[in-house]
C-alpha cells in the first residue's frame, strides 16, 4: 500500500491539476414506495477528473449503484425521481437534457459495465452482433467496418483468437472472458468516462486481478476516467486514485487513496478499514462494525451512522454534520508531499469528511 | 430445433396430420372428385360407396361430401392461420409494450384485455360478426379479437420475466432505443411461449370457425365449409349419419393435429421437460 506507484500519464505533466470532466452536485435520487420515500441518494457531490480512477465504496444499499445509474439517467422513473441536483458533464446538465441527447451520451461518452457478466450479455445473440450494436448505435459505419473494429476491441481486451471467437455465443465464454467482452463493448466508442459497477464481484480472485489490471491500463492508455464501484477495499487500494465512502445515500468521507488509508477520519471509514483482513497482523478475530445499515425509509434527522458509532454524542442524533474539508498533502508515512515532485497528476487534494468529531460546531 | 421436433413422436404425429391437410388443400385447388356445388337430386343422401364414386356419400342436395370437405379445407385453414396471425400480432404488440413500459400504459392495456377475456371467445366472435356482418373475412377479425388478450397476457408475462435482466440494462446503458431493445433483445427471448400458443390457437380457431359457420355466421352456403355442412346435416342426421360424421371427423383430426403439434412443441421448448422420458 505505502509504496503504491502509479504509471506515468503522458497526457499530464506531473503534479499538474487534471481538468474536471464530471461534476455531480447535490444529487438526490429518491424512490416512492408503499412504505414511504426511500432516499437512495441523499445529496451527494463529487467531481471526476480526466484520467482519474474514482472509487466509490460502501455497503450494499448505500446508494453506490443508484448514483451511477443516475449519472446516465437509467433509474426507472417512476418509481424513481431525481429530486434535486445537477450532473455537469461537458457543458450539459445530464439531468436536464432531452432523452435523445442522454441516449447519445450513454455508451458514447459515458459507458457502463455491470456486476454480473453472466447475465449482461444476451444469450441468444452472437457476441459480434452485441459489440457491433454498441458501435453502430453511435457511429456511422458499415457493418464490415464495425466488425473490423469489434475484432480490434476484442484483441484490446485480451481475448485470444479474437476473429474466430467473434461468432461465438455468450455461453461459450467463461465469466472473466465475458466481462472482457463487456469491457470491449463499453470502450468501443472511446468513452471519456467508464462506470464500472462492481465489475469483479462475480469473478474469482485471480480473474478479478486481471480485469482490474485491464481497466486500469485502458484508463491509462485512453485517458479515460473510471468510476469504480466496489465494496472491496483491496480493490480500491490497488486501483483507485480517489475514494469516496458512502453510507446511507451520502458521501461520509472522500480523499485520495493514500490519504484515506493512511489517515481515515470518519468512524465508519475506520471501521471499514479495521474489518479488512491483514496479512501482517495476527488478529484472532476480525473487527466488524456493530449493527446493520439503516433502513433508507424515514432516515433519522442526524448522522445515519450515529446508532452504530462508538463515538456518537447526543448532537450526532440531532443534526447532520456539515462538510469538513482539509487540504492534506501527506502520504502514508506522514511526510509532507510536494505536488510538483509527484509522479501523478493531482486530481483532488481535498480530504472531505462529514462528522461532528471534526466540525467546529461540535461544541454546540 | 427441427431435429428435436423429429425426436418427439407427439409433435411428429401432429406435424404429419397438418402436412396431410395441407396436401389436401393443394390437391383441391386442381382436382376434386366431384364439383362440390353441383346438386344431383337423384343421388341425394347416398351412403358412402366405392361403386357410385361418392366415397363419403352425398348430402341432402346430392352433393359429394368428400368434395365438399376437401373444398372446405382451404377456407378453414386460411381463416385459422390468418386469425391467429392477426390476433397474435396485435396481442403480442400490445403485450410487449405493456410489459416493457409498465405504469399507466400497462394498467390500461391489461384492463382492456381483462374485459375482452371476460367474454367467452365464441360469444365475442358472434358479437363481432353481428357488428361487422356475415362475410368470410369478418370471421378472421372476429376470431382474432378473441386472441388479442391471450397473446397480450402471455407476451406481457414473458417480457416482465426478462426485462430486468442485466443485458437489457446494459443495452440501455449503451444508448440503444427502446424499440431497438424490444425488437432485438426482448422479442427473440420470448418467441418460445408465443410459438406454442400460436399452434394451440390454430386448433381453437378451426373450432371457432366451424362453430360460426354452423350458426350461419361464417362461410355462407352454398360455399362448402365444415361448419355449415354440419349445420345442414342436422335435419337429416338420423337418416344419413354420414352427412354429419365425416365433416365432424375432418374437424376433429385437424384440431387433434394442431393440439398434438402444440403439445409437442411445448415439451420440446420447456427445458425442464427436455430430458424426461
Amino acid at each position: 500500500m505505502q509504496n503504491k506507484t502509479l504509471p506515468d500519464k503522458a497526457a499530464h505533466k506531473p503534479g499538474e491539476r487534471a481538468p474536471v470532466i464530471l461534476n455531480v452536485e447535490n444529487l438526490k435520487t429518491q424512490f416512492k414506495t408503499n412504505q414511504g420515500l426511500v432516499k437512495a441518494v441523499d445529496g451527494i457531490s463529487f467531481s471526476v477528473h480526466e484520467g482519474e480512477v474514482f472509487g466509490i465504496v460502501g455497503e450494499s444499499g448505500s446508494g453506490k449503484s443508484i448514483t451511477n445509474l443516475s449519472i446516465l439517467r437509467l433509474v426507472p422513473v417512476p418509481p424513481g425521481r431525481y429530486a434535486q441536483g445537477h450532473i455537469h458533464f461537458k457543458d450539459k446538465d445530464l439531468l436536464n437534457v432531452r432523452e435523445e441527447e442522454i441516449r447519445m451520451v450513454r455508451g458514447g461518452s459515458i459507458s457502463m459495465i455491470f456486476q454480473d457478466p453472466l447475465t449482461s450479455l444476451n444469450p441468444l445473440l452472437k457476441i459480434s452482433i452485441q459489440i457491433e450494436e454498441a458501435l453502430l448505435q453511435h457511429h456511422k459505419m458499415s457493418k464490415k467496418q464495425a466488425r473490423q473494429t469489434a475484432v480490434e476491441l476484442l484483441r484490446a481486451v485480451g481475448i485470444p483468437d479474437a476473429e474466430r471467437r467473434m461468432d461465438d455465443y455468450p455461453h461459450q465464454f467463461s465469466g472473466g472472458m465475458r466481462q472482457r467482452v463487456m469491457i470491449a463493448m463499453a470502450i468501443g466508442c472511446n468513452p471519456e468516462i467508464l462506470i464500472a459497477d462492481e465489475p469483479t464481484t462475480a469473478l474469482d480472485v485471480t480473474i478479478q486481478a486481471q480485469i482490474l489490471e485491464l481497466i486500469k491500463s485502458l484508463s491509462d492508455t485512453r485517458r479515460m476516467a473510471v468510476i469504480l464501484v466496489t465494496h472491496d477495499l483491496g480493490v480500491v487500494a490497488g486501483t483507485c486514485n480517489t475514494v469516496a465512502v458512502m453510507y446511507a445515500g451520502r458521501i461520509v468521507e472522500q480523499a485520495s487513496v493514500d490519504e484515506l488509508f493512511a489517515n481515515p477520519l470518519h468512524p465508519y471509514t475506520k471501521g471499514l478499514l479495521a474489518s479488512v483482513p491483514r496479512i501482517d497482523a495476527a488478529k484472532k478475530r476480525l473487527y466488524s462494525i456493530p449493527g446493520a445499515p439503516p433502513n433508507l425509509i424515514d432516515l433519522p434527522e442526524g448522522c445515519a451512522f450515529a446508532p452504530r458509532c462508538e463515538k456518537a454524542t447526543p448532537l450526532c442524533t440531532r443534526a447532520y454534520p456539515p462538510e469538513t474539508c482539509s487540504f492534506v498533502h501527506a502520504d502514508a508515512l506522514g511526510e509532507p508531499r510536494n505536488p510538483a515532485e509527484d509522479k501523478m497528476p493531482v486530481f483532488d487534494d481535498r480530504h472531505v469528511v462529514r462528522c461532528w468529531l471534526y466540525s467546529e460546531g461540535s461544541n454546540l | 430445433m427441427f431435429a428435436r421436433i423429429l425426436k418427439n413422436p407427439i409433435a411428429v404425429i401432429g406435424l404429419c396430420i397438418i402436412v396431410l391437410y395441407m396436401g389436401i388443400i393443394i390437391v383441391s385447388q386442381f382436382w376434386l372428385p366431384f364439383d362440390p356445388l353441383e346438386m344431383e337430386t337423384i343421388n341425394m343422401l347416398q351412403p358412402p360407396s366405392v361403386k357410385s364414386g361418392h366415397l363419403l356419400g352425398t348430402d341432402e342436395f346430392g352433393r359429394d361430401i368428400l368434395s365438399r370437405i376437401m373444398g372446405g379445407t382451404g377456407i378453414s385453414f386460411l381463416i385459422a392461420v390468418a386469425a391467429t396471425a392477426l390476433g397474435g400480432a396485435i396481442g403480442t404488440f400490445m403485450g410487449v409494450w405493456s410489459g416493457f413500459l409498465g405504469g399507466a400504459w400497462d394498467r390500461w392495456i391489461m384492463r382492456i384485455a381483462d374485459v375482452l377475456f371476460s367474454f367467452p371467445s365464441l360469444l365475442l366472435a358472434i358479437f363481432v360478426m353481428a357488428v361487422l356482418g356475415e362475410h368470410t373475412y369478418n370471421v378472421i377479425i372476429a376470431i382474432a379479437i378473441g386472441y388479442i388478450p391471450q397473446f397480450a397476457r402471455i407476451s406481457r408475462g414473458a417480457i416482465l420475466s426478462i426485462k430486468n435482466n442485466e443485458f437489457v440494462r446494459a443495452s440501455f446503458a449503451s444508448g440503444a432505443r427502446k424499440s431497438y431493445i424490444l425488437t432485438h433483445h426482448l422479442l427473440p427471448n420470448i418467441m418460445m411461449p408465443l410459438i406454442v400458443q400460436s399452434s394451440l390457437s390454430l386448433s381453437v380457431a378451426i373450432l371457432l370457425e366451424s362453430a360460426l359457420s354452423f350458426l350461419g355466421l361464417g362461410v355462407q352456403p352454398p360455399n362448402p365449409s365444415w361448419g355449415n355442412m354440419l349445420s345442414s346435416s342436422r335435419k337429416v342426421m338420423i337418416l344419413a349419419p354420414w352427412t354429419a360424421f365425416y365433416p365432424g371427423l375432418a374437424i376433429v383430426i385437424l384440431v387433434l393435429g394442431f393440439n398434438l403439434f402444440g403439445d409437442g412443441l411445448r415439451d420440446i421448448m420447456d427445458p425442464r421437460l427436455r430430458n424426461i422420458q
